[in-house]
């Protein structure tokens, strides 16, 4: 950085050194064309310089902006994760429980009707079905378990009346199917809502998750910019390192072409 | 004189006039050596064209995949939204159902009679309703996410792609233009060898004539 600090430094210097020799006749066209394209080289080296110094700010502000993204997005993650397991839990475990208690308070108060049997044996199949995969069960398994299921349901048949209970054991069994199926639909209502906010969650990470991918890909392109205008510079510099050789080998070949030429003068004299 | 750095930088600084290679040069090397420097000149000019174009179809990707992946993100939100709201309405319809056949289970139960409890525990419309809502709110979530975007989300990998092969063609290209840079400096370096040469013998002839 100091070398381009000097570098611009040597840029205002020319520049002024132009504008005072351009007037001057004392230089020769060779040292006056010298000065041209020493000064247009470091304007170009200043522009390069400029370039990459802008391209370095924009690549931390990026940086910046990629750190806050992958932020957002991986605290996003972890409220849509909690909301998720509450979804979960009130949809599956809470909803599925309660509504296994209000099938069997159902069964109790009817005494074993078809129809009370039935919905609790759904209800063990929906259980079964959703901890399958907890449950270690294979799906075909699964499904045998189902069918099993519903074959016993169609062979047991109206058990009316297998089950003698008094009329408080019926009426407490009815308020607990009153109570789990409210209980269900509560479960279920308070899923859906906590799976609508996992839903945003989720936006807001997947959101999140783009514009850190945005900036990163922004990040290639301004790596591409500093690339370009380290070429620039580094061109520059050879350029001018080239144009001062050039000069000095021409100086001296003009040196030894004059000391020749006034030997061979002397010489001849 | 020695003439250095000509290629590596003509691209870029115009130090160079190529229009006429074969101006000021006698030689056939010499004309050849300017015709090299000609060819790899239009190259990288060509090069510098289509790295342009690779830079645009680069940004171009990036855009189309991170609309892609805030499209993923919009659909699953409709998709929660739906499911959620299904959930919701049928699990209220659960709740109303359950608090309707109150009244008729205590009408049942203070009857005694059976049938009657039978039927008012049989599941109504708003439970049965409920119930099927609820049943449906899982897969119409996904309906409407379209399975959690992956239609958006797989267009957002093939754009990933498109970007990755733009970024490859880029590198491409700054080799090339590297490599073309090294040519024209072999070749400038010739023709400075040469030009040396030929102010070497043209001071050995003026010493002879000493």
């Amino acid at each position: 950085m100091s070398t381009i600090t000097s570098q611009s430094t040597g840029a205002q210097s020319a520049s002024s050194a132009w504008s005072a020799e351009s007037s001057a006749t004392a230089l020769t066209p060779e040292e006056r064309l010298l000065a041209l394209v020493v000064y247009s080289q470091l304007n170009q080296m200043d522009a390069a310089k400029t370039t990459v110094s802008l391209s370095f700010d924009e690549l931390a502000r990026l940086r910046q902006e990629v750190k806050e993204a992958v932020d957002r997005a991986r605290e996003a993650q972890h409220h849509s994760g909690l909301l998720g397991a509450i979804s979960s839990f009130l949809g599956g475990d809470v909803a599925a429980v309660a509504g296994a208690i209000a099938a069997v308070a159902a069964v109790v108060a009817t005494g074993g009707a078809a129809a009370a049997v039935l919905a609790v044996i759904a209800s063990a199949a929906s259980i079964a079905a959703q901890h399958a995969k907890e449950l270690g069960i294979p799906p075909g398994v699964a499904v045998a378990i189902g069918i099993v299921a519903a074959g016993a349901a169609l062979c047991s048949g109206n058990a009316s009346g297998l089950l003698h209970v008094s009329d408080a054991v019926k009426s407490v069994a009815c308020d607990v199917k009153l109570v789990a199926g409210i209980a269900a639909g509560a479960a279920n209502c308070g899923a859906g809502a906590t799976s609508i906010g996992k839903g945003a969650y989720d936006k807001d990470a997947q959101n999140a998750l783009a514009d850190a991918r945005f900036s990163s890909g922004q990040q290639d392109v301004t790596n591409f910019d500093i690339d370009d205008a380290i070429k620039s510079l580094s061109a520059s510099l050879d350029q001018q390192h080239a144009v001062f050789d050039a000069y000095t080998q021409g100086s001296k070949s003009d040196q030894a072409s004059c000391s020749l030429v006034l030997n061979n003068f002397s010489g001849a004299a | 004189m020695t003439i250095n750095g000509i290629g590596s930088s003509g691209a870029q600084a115009g130090a160079v006039d190529l229009d006429d290679p074969s101006e000021g040069i006698s030689s056939v090397g010499g004309e050849l050596a300017m015709l090299v420097l000609r060819t790899q000149q239009s190259q990288r000019d060509a090069d510098h064209d289509a790295l342009e174009v690779a830079r645009d179809d680069y940004q171009r990707a990036l855009a189309s995949e991170v609309d892609a992946m805030h499209s993923a993100a919009n659909q699953v939100f409709w998709g929660a939204v739906a499911q959620g709201s299904l959930a919701i309405a049928g699990g209220a319809a659960s709740v109303y159902g359950g608090l309707d056949s109150r009244s008729a289970i205590t009408d049942a139960l203070h009857a005694h009679d059976q049938v009657a409890l039978q039927t008012a525990l049989k599941p109504g419309v708003f439970e049965t309703s409920g119930s099927a809502l609820e049943t449906l709110a899982a897969p119409m979530g996904k309906l409407v996410s379209s399975s959690d975007g992956e239609d958006s989300l797989a267009d957002a990998k093939a754009a990933s792609g498109e970007g990755e092969q733009a970024k490859w063609r880029i590198d491409d290209l700054k080799n090339n233009i590297n490599r073309s840079n090294d040519i024209s400096d072999k070749t400038t370096q010739w023709l400075s060898s040469a030009v040396d040469k030929d102010d070497a013998s043209t001071r050995a002839v003026l010493s002879n004539m000493a």
